[in-house]
Order: C-alpha cells, then sequence, then structure tokens
C-alpha cells in the first residue's frame, strides 16, 4: 500500500515526518468501517476542533474495534499509522533520551521521545488503563501545561512547546482512569458491542471482504475493493479538511452557550472544562454537517460525549455512566426540535 | 505419540490445521489438555505452518518468570567486545516478522508471568505491533501464532480480556492410540532420530494442506446468517467470536476443498469447537435439521452444486470484492485421505467458559502492580520487570550497572576535565589530583562511575504478606449472628490485602461428609469465599481434621519456602464439639466404636499445635452453646486464643 493521501495543510509538521515500515501494513480502511458512529464523530470532531478540545478516550467492551477505528482514522488523515505510546514503553522513549550506541562513543546524541513526535498530530495509546503511573504522570503534566520540560540524565533542554491529540483506547474490565487523566480527554465514547442482527452481519460481510482484498493485494498486488475503499477515505478527508476550513466561522448562539452552562450543571460535570468542551465540540460538531450555526441537534449529538466523563459517577465506576435516564433528562433539557 | 492418531479426523488436529491456513485464527488456547497432548500439538502446529507458509516457523515457550525484558528486548553486554560496548538483544515477542514465523506456546495460561499476559493482550491480533524501550524503538507486522493450554475450571484466573484475543478454542482430548503396545514399540525406536521426526511427520498431509492452501472457497449469505445463530449477543459477546467461527469454517471448507463455504460447514465448524444453536434456524433451509448428522470431512463431490440464492449471490457481489482467481494444479500423487467423520463421541464443553464461570483473579488483573510492602526492604514477589529507584533498596544490580556503563565515558572526561585536562593526562601520562587523591587516566578509566540516578529496582508482583485464616464449624452457627461477629476480620484481610483460607468443616456442600474442606484464595474479594461462607450445616463435626488442615496450611504459609506471608490470624469459629475422631478424617471410615470424646480431643491436641507456631494470633468466635458451654473456652485456651463471645439470635431480635 502507498500514501496516496495528500498531504494535510493544517499540519506543518507532517513534510517532516518519517514514514515507518508500518506504511504497507493492511488496515480495514476507515471508510469501511461499520457501525460504530460515535467513535468516528468524536475522532472527527477531535480533527476538526483546534486541540485544545483535548483527545478523544474510547472505553469499550473488547472486540468492539476501538484500536482499529483509531488507526484506519490515523491513516486516512495523516497517511500512516498514529504515533503510538505502547504500554512497554519506557520513560526516555516518552520524553527523550541519549541514543546509546552514540553514548557509548562519547558522543551525547539526543533522541526526541514519542511526544515530541506525535506534536500537533496524534498520540495514540492503546490500552491506556495499563500504562505505568509514572508514564501516565508524565502524559498529564504535558497535557495540563502545554510544555515538555526535561531534565533527566544530565540533560536540561529548554523547555519545548508540545501539542498533540491525545487518542486512548481501553477495555473498562481492566480497570479505570484517575479522574485527572479522564480530565484531559476532551471527549469520551462508551462503545458497547453491536447487538442488531443486521449490523452484525454487516460487520461479518466486511472483514470478510477486507481479508479477501488483502489477499488479494498480496497476490496479485491490487485489489479493487481496497482502491474504492482508498477513494471514499480520501473524499471523507476531504470533506474533513472543508469542515476545518469552516470551523471558524460556525456561529454559536447565546441560547446555546446558555444550555451548554445548564447542561453542564445538570449533569454535575466536574471542573470547568464540561461547558467549554461542549460549546467546542457542537461547533466542530455543526462545522461537519456544514451547518453555519449550532443548534440544539448538535448539543443533543456532543453532550454524551463531553459530558459523561466528567460526572462524579465516573470515579465509582469505569463502566458505562451515561443510561437511558440521562438521555431522558437530555431530551427533556434540549427539547424537541 | 503415534501417528496413527493424528489424523485430520480428529477435532483438535483438524483445528489446529485450519489455524494452519488461516491467520485469523492463530490464537488457540486448548482447553484441559496434558502436557503431553499440548507439545504434540505444538509439534504439529509447527510443521503445518511451515507447510502453510513457507516460513521458518520458530517454537518460544513462555511460563512463569519471563520478564519485561525477556519479552520485548533490551540492552546487553556485547560478548566478545573487550570495550564492554552494548548491543540490542531482542526480545522472544520481538521476533516473528517477514520470513521468520514464532510459535508462542503457553503451558498454563493461569500461569503466566503479568509482564507475558500484557504482551500478549498487545500483540494477540494486533494489526502492528510497537516497541519503544530504552532508546531503542520499532514497529513492525508480528507474525506469530499463539497456542495456550488452560483448564476449565480455572479459566476464572485469567483475565477476559486476554482470553477474548484466543480466538480457537478446542477441546484438549488425550491421542490415544489404539494400540499402547505398538506405540511404545514405534517410541523406543525412533527415540535416537527425534531430530529428524519433525520432518517425516504424518508426510500424507503435504498435500492436503498444500491444496487446501490455494482454495479460497466463496463465503455464502447462508453461511453468515448461519454463524450469527450460534453467538449470543448478551453475556460477553464479542464481534470476534462470530468472524472466529466464520474462519473456522472457511478454512475447514479449505481443508474439505469446498467451493463454497455453506450453512452446513459452519454448523460443522461450531460442532469442531463445541457451540450449539441458541436460536432456531430461521435462516437456512427449514428442511435442514439443526444438528447435522456426523459431517464426512473427506474432500466434498456435492459441495459444488450447492448454490446459495440468486438474491444472496447479488449481496456477496456487490460487499466482497473479485475473488482471485488461481490455478489449481492437482498434485502427480493424490491421496485420498480416509472417509473418517470427526471423532465427537464426548460432548464438546462450551468454548467460552469465562462467561459462566465464577471470577478468581483480583480486579484489574493485569496492571502493573502496586508497591503494598510494609517494609521495603522485603521484596518477595516474582520480578516482573525493573523500575527507576530513588532508594538503594532491592537493586537490580545488573540492570543498575548496565544504566551505569551507558554514560562512564562521558562520565569520566567530564571528571576529569574538571580536575585538569583530560587530553593533556593522557598524553603526558601525567595525574590529576582529585579529593586529595592522584588519579591517573588509566585509573580513571578502569573505575565505574555510578550516579544515583542509574539506580533501577526489582519491579515485583504482588505477594500477600498476611493470611486470614478461617475455621468455620458450620454446625453451630444456626442461632448465633455469626455474620456480624466476622465482619471485622473479613475487614482486615481486604485492607490488608490478606491472602485467605477457609476451613468448612461440617459444611452441608462437603463433598466427604467426616473430613474438613479447604478453600484457598488470593483474597476476600474472590467470590468463592463468599459463597463458601454461606453453605449451612451437615450431620458430622470433623474439626480435628479442620483444625489439622489449618495447622498444615499454617506451616506452609509461614515456613515454607520463599513465602512472604509475614503474619496469619486464625479466627476459629465453633462449639468445640468435634464428633469425627482426626483417624476417622483421614482414613474418610466411619469409626465402628462410639466415639465418646475422641474428636474434641483430637481437635484440643491440634489445637496446641497450632498454638506452638509463632506469627500467628488466634481468636476463638464462641457461639455460645447451651451444652458444653466451657467446650469453646477449652479449644481457646489450646490453641492459646482470645476468646470472644458471638451473640445469639434471640438477643438480636430483643434488640430489635
Amino acid at each position: 500500500m502507498t500514501r496516496v493521501l495528500k498531504p494535510d495543510p493544517y499540519n506543518p509538521y507532517l513534510s517532516d515526518m518519517p514514514v515507518n515500515d508500518t506504511s504497507t501494513i493492511p488496515i480495514l480502511p476507515y471508510s469501511q468501517i461499520v457501525s460504530q458512529e460515535q467513535i468516528k464523530l468524536a475522532l472527527e470532531i477531535a480533527y476538526v476542533a483546534p486541540q485544545r478540545l483535548g483527545g478523544v478516550l474510547i472505553s469499550g467492551q473488547r472486540g468492539t474495534g476501538k484500536s482499529t477505528a483509531v488507526r484506519a482514522f490515523a491513516r486516512m488523515v495523516y497517511g500512516q499509522l498514529p504515533v503510538t505510546l505502547p504500554i512497554n514503553a519506557t520513560e526516555d522513549r516518552v520524553v527523550g533520551g541519549w541514543k546509546i550506541d552514540a553514548l557509548m562513543r562519547s558522543e551525547p546524541d539526543w533522541q526526541d521521545g514519542l511526544l515530541v513526535e506525535a506534536n500537533g498530530r496524534l498520540l495514540y495509546v492503546d490500552e491506556v488503563n495499563l500504562l505505568d503511573d509514572h508514564i501516565v504522570n508524565i502524559i498529564l503534566d504535558v497535557t495540563s501545561t502545554g510544555v515538555l520540560v526535561v531534565q533527566r540524565e544530565g540533560q536540561n533542554k529548554q523547555p519545548e512547546r508540545v501539542a498533540f491529540t491525545l487518542v486512548g483506547t481501553m477495555n473498562p474490565e481492566e480497570g479505570g482512569l484517575r479522574p485527572q487523566l479522564l480530565d484531559r480527554f476532551g471527549l469520551m465514547v462508551s462503545v458497547a458491542a453491536e447487538t442488531d442482527v443486521e449490523k452484525r452481519l454487516a460487520i461479518l460481510q466486511n472483514v470478510l471482504a477486507f481479508d479477501q482484498a488483502v489477499s488479494a493485494l498480496e497476490q496479485t498486488g491490487a485489489s479493487d475493493w481496497l482502491d474504492r475503499a482508498r477513494q471514499q477515505d480520501q473524499e471523507n478527508l476531504e470533506k474533513l479538511q472543508q469542515a476545518k476550513e469552516r470551523f471558524n466561522s460556525v456561529e454559536v448562539p447565546p441560547e446555546i452557550l446558555g444550555l451548554c452552562i445548564k447542561l453542564s450543571g445538570e449533569f454535575q460535570a466536574e471542573g470547568n472544562r464540561g461547558d467549554y468542551i461542549l460549546a467546542m465540540a457542537a461547533k466542530a460538531c455543526a462545522a461537519l454537517e456544514g451547518a453555519s450555526q449550532v443548534t440544539r441537534s448538535h448539543l443533543k449529538m456532543v453532550a454524551p460525549l463531553a459530558l459523561q466523563h466528567r460526572r462524579p459517577q465516573m470515579a465509582q465506576s469505569s463502566q458505562e455512566v451515561w443510561n437511558d435516564q440521562d438521555r431522558e433528562t437530555l431530551d427533556q433539557l434540549l427539547g424537541s426540535e | 505419540m503415534s501417528k496413527a492418531t493424528a489424523d485430520l479426523s480428529n477435532p483438535l488436529i483438524r483445528g489446529l490445521a485450519c489455524a494452519a491456513l488461516h491467520p485469523g485464527l492463530r490464537s488457540i488456547l486448548v482447553f484441559d489438555a496434558g502436557i503431553a497432548t499440548l507439545q504434540f500439538a505444538a509439534q504439529n502446529l509447527t510443521w503445518m505452518l511451515k507447510q502453510v507458509t513457507g516460513c521458518k516457523v520458530v517454537p518460544v515457550q513462555l511460563g512463569v518468570v519471563e520478564t519485561e525484558e525477556d519479552l520485548w528486548g533490551g540492552l546487553a553486554l556485547q560478548q566478545r567486545d573487550a570495550k564492554g560496548s552494548f548491543e540490542w538483544q531482542q526480545g522472544l515477542l520481538a521476533g516473528g516478522r517477514e520470513q521468520e514465523l514464532r510459535l508462542v506456546i503457553l503451558p498454563d495460561l493461569t500461569r503466566l508471568s503479568l509482564p507475558t499476559a500484557r504482551a500478549c493482550v498487545a500483540l494477540m491480533g494486533s494489526e502492528v505491533a510497537y516497541l519503544e524501550r530504552h532508546g531503542h524503538r520499532d514497529s513492525w507486522q508480528p507474525k506469530l501464532c499463539w497456542l495456550a493450554g488452560c483448564s476449565r475450571s480455572d479459566v476464572g484466573l485469567v483475565s477476559p480480556h486476554l482470553l477474548d484475543r484466543f480466538a480457537l478454542r478446542l477441546a484438549g482430548q488425550d491421542l490415544v492410540t489404539s494400540d499402547r503396545a505398538e506405540a511404545i514399540q514405534k517410541w523406543l525406536e525412533e527415540s535416537d532420530k527425534q531430530d529428524c521426526e519433525e520432518d517425516a511427520l504424518l508426510p500424507e498431509w503435504v498435500d492436503t494442506l498444500q491444496q487446501a492452501g490455494l482454495f479460497h472457497p466463496e463465503v455464502t449469505l447462508e453461511a453468515q446468517k448461519r454463524v450469527l445463530n450460534y453467538i449470543s449477543s448478551t453475556d460477553g459477546y464479542s464481534a470476534r467470536r462470530e468472524l472466529a467461527l466464520l474462519r473456522l469454517a472457511q478454512a475447514n471448507a479449505q481443508l474439505s476443498e469446498a467451493d463454497q463455504v455453506t450453512a452446513q460447514q459452519v454448523d460443522q465448524a461450531a460442532k469442531m469447537i463445541g457451540l450449539t444453536l441458541i436460536k432456531p434456524n430461521l435462516d437456512v433451509d427449514p428442511r435442514k435439521p439443526e444438528q447435522p448428522s456426523q459431517p464426512e470431512l473427506t474432500p466434498d463431490p456435492d459441495s459444488s452444486i450447492r448454490k446459495t440464492g440468486a438474491e444472496d449471490q447479488v449481496l456477496i457481489k456487490e460487499r466482497a470484492p473479485a475473488p482471485v482467481q488461481e490455478p489449481v494444479y492437482a498434485s502427480d500423487t493424490t491421496e485420498i485421505l480416509p472417509s473418517q467423520p470427526i471423532q465427537m463421541d464426548s460432548a464438546i464443553a462450551n468454548p467460552y467458559p469465562e462467561d459462566t464461570t465464577p471470577v478468581q483473579r483480583e480486579a484489574a488483573s493485569l496492571r502493573l502492580p502496586i508497591r503494598r510492602f510494609k517494609n521495603a526492604v522485603s521484596g518477595r514477589g516474582a520480578i516482573v520487570g525493573v523500575e527507576p529507584a530513588t532508594t538503594p533498596q532491592d537493586l537490580a544490580i545488573v540492570s543498575t550497572l548496565l544504566e551505569a556503563a551507558k554514560y562512564q565515558q562521558i562520565r569520566q572526561t567530564a571528571l576529569l576535565e574538571r580536575h585538569g585536562s583530560a587530553r593533556g593526562l593522557v598524553e603526558s601520562g601525567s595525574e590529576a589530583n582529585l579529593n586529595g587523591e592522584q588519579f591517573s587516566w588509566e585509573a580513571v578509566s578502569r573505575s565505574l562511575i555510578l550516579q544515583p540516578t542509574d539506580l533501577r529496582r526489582y519491579r515485583r508482583a504482588v505477594v500477600p504478606e498476611q493470611m486470614l485464616m478461617l475455621v468455620m464449624d458450620y454446625t453451630c452457627l444456626r442461632e448465633c449472628q455469626w455474620q456480624a461477629a466476622l465482619l471485622p476480620y473479613l475487614q482486615w484481610a481486604y485492607v490488608e490485602r490478606a491472602s485467605l483460607c477457609l476451613i468448612q468443616v461440617g459444611a452441608a456442600s462437603a463433598t466427604q461428609e467426616l473430613q474438613a474442606e479447604k478453600i484457598v484464595a488470593q483474597n476476600v474479594l474472590v467470590p468463592r469465599i463468599s459463597n463458601g461462607l454461606e453453605v449451612g450445616g451437615g450431620q458430622a463435626t470433623p474439626l480435628a481434621h479442620g483444625l489439622d488442615l489449618a495447622l498444615q496450611t499454617l506451616r506452609h504459609a509461614l515456613q515454607h519456602g520463599r513465602s512472604a506471608v509475614r503474619q496469619a490470624v486464625l479466627v476459629v469459629v465453633s462449639d468445640g464439639r468435634g464428633n469425627v475422631p482426626l483417624k476417622a478424617s483421614q482414613m474418610n471410615q466411619k469409626p465402628e466404636k462410639p466415639v465418646n470424646r475422641q474428636g474434641i480431643e483430637d481437635a484440643l491436641q491440634v489445637a496446641q499445635q497450632i498454638a506452638d507456631l509463632k506469627q500467628v494470633e488466634a481468636v476463638v468466635l464462641n457461639p455460645q452453646p447451651k451444652y458444653y458451654a466451657d467446650l469453646p473456652v477449652k479449644l481457646a485456651q489450646a490453641l492459646g486464643a482470645k476468646i470472644a463471645a458471638i451473640p445469639s439470635l434471640r438477643d438480636w431480635e430483643v434488640d430489635e
């Protein structure tokens, strides 16, 4: 598979990035992912909105395609897989450290870590709840200040501004996240396994089709299915870029801002970030839909994403905290449009 | 193991062949397999993978001792290099790429080291693997095949998150030969030429597997719908299960050289792994039975005529890419496999026992351990890795030295520069003065300069340092508030993260009436403990046996090997009226003569032995029996225990 997507004009870092050898690894194309509308919406909002929105936390049961969705999105948007912080990462690879082989030759040669590499892009943490606490603390420090300060191993670097979209996936069966880290994620998606028979069937067919396409690619070097999917990805990307351009011109009426504050209060969102994020996410959602101003329906779409992980219940249980009653309350507060 | 046993009619062997054919099935969990069966399966799978992929297959066995460095890789001193430079040493799981396929064998999933379990979760079924450790970075497409064994009854000890990664579940029935004498004879003959056995193994499969690899049967819509009828979308549902079943049906159809994957092939695949229909078959032809008759697994001549409906065909064409047209060449020596049905005489149990088995693991069991040791010096848990340290306790010496070694040249130069020109020293061979001592360049270059940032200590698995031993005599609990009396001790066990041992004396659920039973758990939260507390009373009271079991367990926990238990709290809830002599319990024979006070005396005798144990704090909770009210006191005296009265249920009623 080759890179065919045009560079992202919003990302000045992209041109300098090395394309690693993962560029040929087959990943289900983003446009072909069945269902998982909430994951898609959250990722797209995080791309369209400014980076200060914060990242996306995707929490869900096993086998719901969380990692695939994130990788597919990054490949569509950035042309390659996301900068990934694995659970095996050591501190020197996260914040940066000396190149060992050069060090042995008495040549101190600094190697930037993943946080710098992800600057301006997406930093993906798979199984974020299994990450070493020490590494979590470093990420928290950097995401809350936007500055990476390295004072270790005899190195005293000038503080460096880093901004990345933190995307984490986790299975809540293996424990939750600390509230401080939860707060750094602008949006949270709780994914449940698809139970609708038609959708389950569509997922099966999709994966089968992808298996066959990969097999065809290996044997003949080409696959119509993948070419079509890539074309659709390209169209999706163009739409996203247009939405990003439109973002600043989308109007947020005062009534909507009032509703953001009201919703944040009603759902007991902790801290002040709840209403900010809600307003910004709704604005990005409107931009994605091509609307000129934010409406109640946009708020309704993004309210669970922006508020659920800021509620007190989340500290007690990492399982789904947005239930039918919350949906009803939201309907009542926003009324029908 | 004899070749005769290992043909493709065996569900285990056929399952392995399917895994070799389909990369999506290459994470296999074999239930209740003996070690010999697992070894045999690994040997066969190695051979099959070699045939199908043409890659070099390297088996790797993982167990209880692997650390993160072993699995992912780490820095190691270059051998035969006098300068002592480093090289990156690849970890066991970081191999398996391009032309090498790694078969990872996990003999017992319940005894996996924590780093191995975490690595499994990160790597199994993942499209891409990432490594970011100690200045080294790598990303690759992992080519790993996983084969694990697990006892069905212990599946509650394993994280469901990890279990979900295993696509293919097989039953590990013993592959026994009908003629043992012949098998032994063969084994004796073959023992000297074990090295060449692998290649000589089952050559009649070569053609079958290679042919099967060339087949790309079309998956019918009917088959896809059939899959949904086997997987419930309720408890523990994961889309991976449906995919696994469909892929198994696909690979099985390849083995059968069928043109299409039909609903019947899905039925066969479901039967191979022990799945049963969860709802009536509504989507396929109602004339077909729900459970097909014993399927034939030889190449099916009729398979090409089982067509799907026109509507289905249109749907499939819309969704699926055009199938790859490949020439299929017939082998010169066509060998027809014996027409044997899959051997499924014994009913195969549910392949997803984790949905119904009680949870026995700790919550969030894949997380790195939290430091709980009261005494920082006492690192007793298994080593699971290393981490930076600020105090010189439980130091990982080698890691500390390796960390320091990286900076030696720079530190030595910096040291000398601070006390005069290093270059000048080297050239003139003169000496520098450091803290009143003379240092030559040679002396400095031979010394190791250690700094606090180099310190590394072991990261260790959590081990309980405390133990709560509960001896519950269920025959005396009818009229007392024992739950309330017990609660403070259970709370203590929770707070201290103590391990727990429950000795059930006279329980209604006892399998042997004359014997006490022991339930051991890692902590008080394990559901078996709360279930075990509420079983109700039986007839006999083998108190002496219960105390004897407690004695043996306490001795083992406090004195055996590298056990970390430092303190045990023994809580005995009993009226002291043991009525089964110890000998009768040990022999499991009802005494012929009247026992009189033998059961009581034996219990007191064992209690005195427990009293001799140091580090055991004993408490007797007295249910205040109407008769023989002195017996609990005597028991407490023998144990050297404190005694506390359990309020009667009648008092409670009056209070309320």
